[in-house]
């Protein structure tokens, strides 16, 4: 669904703020004549000019490019897609109520991820109340207390004769039962009160998705900081640092010792001050590790600053989930330091095995710091990015402003990120056109990202990034592919829901939108 | 002659107290703690009416109930299953197999008393 061209947006932030085209033309060094040609959209821009513009505008990037606008619009139209069959509103009726009520569409909004939350909840607990074994063993426990409590009550009440060695045997059962019964009550509160914790944390991602997206998923203090610590990114080094600095140890141990509540590589135990890291990880996980564990300690202040107040983090699990990325991304940056990164990267064409042997990095660290190199005069390709477990649901994403990228759920099944999973270790790299006739280049590979020991299934996940398909030609990855917009390219959609393409084979559902038609 | 009862459950409590009620009823009443030897017990002791549990460890009530059915010696046993299971396709899994009667946890030992009673032709007066 195409947003507002850019140049009306600027025209129109321009006279909001009540400057004169050709101040704005001095404030960016430019003509007036190229200030009117981008107002009127004989130009496009993009990188620096843009960040320039957005700065002298006031306004963020999102907002400027009408990437926010997009977003919301992409949403609305998924939630045409779900309305009720016959109450289906046309998907292209969104941007008229955006434009003329946005405190409407975007009360619509909420009210529709509050609904797809609560549904998620309704089906996570109605398959806990069917499939939990601790919940089944309890109910049955209970019903069997209850049914000796009260066929002996019913004994002790209709029998006036009862031996009185036989009456103690039943008083007995009876307090047997009793206790046996408030243990049993005690259990099921638990389970309850444990699946009210899942439930609240089914809001943390999402609302971490709008925040990194709304920056970006850059943060210049950030980087800052890391640049600060310059830090030697070797594991003996960052070792040494811990210990020396904050009195942490570190330790390995077999990955079936790792204490059973938490199912990552690394735990942390705060009374002793011990950082654990399952034996068997990559180097590149060790490394990452540490450097979390780092960026925990020291930048705790730093990250806190960056997410208080963010608008998007309403929940305590939104503000813990985002405290973790943030954390990780400073690892991200201590290991993968920008400014050495973003030419390293630009000189190896974004070469994932390349870098992987210079940094000592994983494909996924690579691909997370691809997406965050943003820095205003340096930036790096706008990628997005995106993980697919083995069931082909996206468990990852930083999306693109242009890159139609589903929220819940799966994507199309011609994305190149479903085609990695058949083939482990094989580049996957495709053009990929969409039904507006916007390209992309889609690159994804399949990574097993962590040992595991005998009787445990080792996860499994496809990675994928995806740029602009005027970007493609500084990837390494293109080199022999036709980029011209004559070239040969996939025809992909977002989702069966919102995609209009007719006779596709992969259809999986029918469409909103041939619906609507 | 005195007709004898088997009970088959894992909850000593519950065996215990149905034990007592059916006893002063006049039956002779033995139990087994587990579906398989809930089954030997039948074959060794055939008895005139089985009170089955379907949540038993090593063979489920289920299970018990399709090899007594399958049986030419035991198919016409009478039996009552106890279940803490009460939804409807429990109770119609069980009629399928060949179940006499149903009752769902708890109970009232005189319903207990009065299906055993059913079930062995003892309710005509």
């Amino acid at each position: 669904m195409p947003a507002l061209p850019i140049g009306h947006r600027i025209r129109a932030r321009r006279k909001e703020i009540g400057v004169t085209q050709t101040a704005l033309a001095k404030t960016l060094g430019i003509s007036v004549s190229y200030v009117n040609l981008i107002e009127h959209d004989k130009r496009s821009i993009g990188g620096a000019l843009l960040n320039r513009l957005g700065e002298a505008l006031g306004l963020e990037q999102g907002a400027l490019d009408g990437a926010q606008e997009r977003r919301v619009l992409d949403e609305l139209a998924e939630i045409a897609a779900g309305a009720a069959h016959g109450a289906q509103p046309q998907p292209e009726s969104a941007r008229d109520l955006l434009a003329r009520h946005e405190p409407w569409a975007r009360a619509l909004l909420g009210l529709h991820r509050g609904a797809a939350r609560d549904q998620r909840m309704i089906a996570a607990l109605s398959d806990r109340l069917n499939q939990d074994p601790v919940l089944n063993a309890s109910v049955n426990d209970m019903l069997s207390s209850a049914t000796a409590i009260r066929s002996v009550a019913d004994i002790l009440a209709e029998t006036p004769d009862l031996e009185s060695g036989q009456r103690a045997r039943f008083d007995a059962i009876v307090q047997e039962e009793a206790t046996r019964l408030s243990d049993v009550t005690r259990t099921l509160a638990k389970v309850f009160q444990e699946s009210q914790a899942d439930v609240r944390g089914l809001t943390g991602p999402e609302e971490v998705d709008d925040y990194l997206y709304r920056r970006s998923n850059h943060f210049p203090q950030l980087e800052e900081f890391a640049e600060r610590l310059a830090l030697d990114p070797y594991p003996s080094a960052m070792i040494a640092h811990l210990e020396a600095r904050h009195g942490v140890t570190m330790r390995r141990c077999a990955l079936t010792d790792m204490p059973s509540d938490t199912t990552r590589a690394s735990a942390y135990d705060a009374a002793t001050k011990t950082l654990t890291l399952a034996e068997g990880i990559a180097p590149a996980t060790v490394r990452f590790e540490l450097a979390r564990k780092i960026a925990v300690i020291e930048a705790e202040d730093a990250i806190a600053a960056e997410i208080k107040d963010a608008p998007e983090l309403a929940s305590e699990a939104g503000q813990v989930t985002a405290t973790r990325a943030l954390a990780a991304y400073v690892a991200g940056a201590i290991t993968m330091p920008y400014a050495p990164f973003h030419e390293a990267a630009e000189e190896a064409r974004y070469d994932i095995d390349a870098l992987a042997i210079r940094y000592d990095a994983s494909a996924e660290q690579l691909c997370h710091r691809f997406t965050t190199l943003k820095r205003a005069g340096a930036e790096g390709v706008p990628f997005a990015m995106l993980r697919a477990n083995a069931a082909g649901y996206l468990t990852k994403r930083f999306p693109l402003p242009r890159l139609p990228m589903p929220r819940h759920g799966g994507a199309c099944p011609l994305w190149a990120v479903y085609s990695a999973m058949q083939t482990p270790d094989l580049r996957v790299a495709r053009i990929a056109e969409f039904p507006n006739g916007e390209r992309f280049f889609m690159l994804a590979r399949a990574t097993r990202p962590q040992a595991t020991a005998y009787g445990q299934t080792r996860p499994s996940f496809a990675l994928m990034l995806a740029c602009e398909i005027v970007h493609a030609d500084r990837l390494v990855y293109s080199d022999g592919l036709d980029l011209s917009a004559s070239g040969m390219a996939d025809a992909v959609g977002s989702t069966c829901l919102l995609c209009p393409r007719t006779g596709c084979a992969h259809r999986q559902e029918a469409s909103i939108r041939m619906r609507a038609t | 002659m005195t007709q004898r009862v088997l009970i088959a459950e894992d909850e000593r409590n519950i065996v215990e107290s149905l034990r007592f009620v059916l006893s002063r009823e006049g039956y002779e009443v033995s139990h087994a703690l587990d579906g398989a030897e809930a089954l030997a017990l039948v074959r060794r002791e055939t008895p005139d009416a089985l009170v089955l549990d379907l949540m038993l460890p090593k063979l489920s009530g289920y299970d018990v109930l399709k090899e007594l059915r399958a049986d030419e010696m035991t198919r016409a046993l009478p039996i009552l299953m106890l279940t803490a299971k009460g939804q409807s396709h429990d109770r119609q899994a069980a009629e399928d197999l060949g179940v006499d009667a149903f009752m769902t946890k708890p109970f009232a030992n005189s319903d207990v008393v009065a299906q055993v009673a059913r079930l062995l032709g003892n309710d005509a007066g």
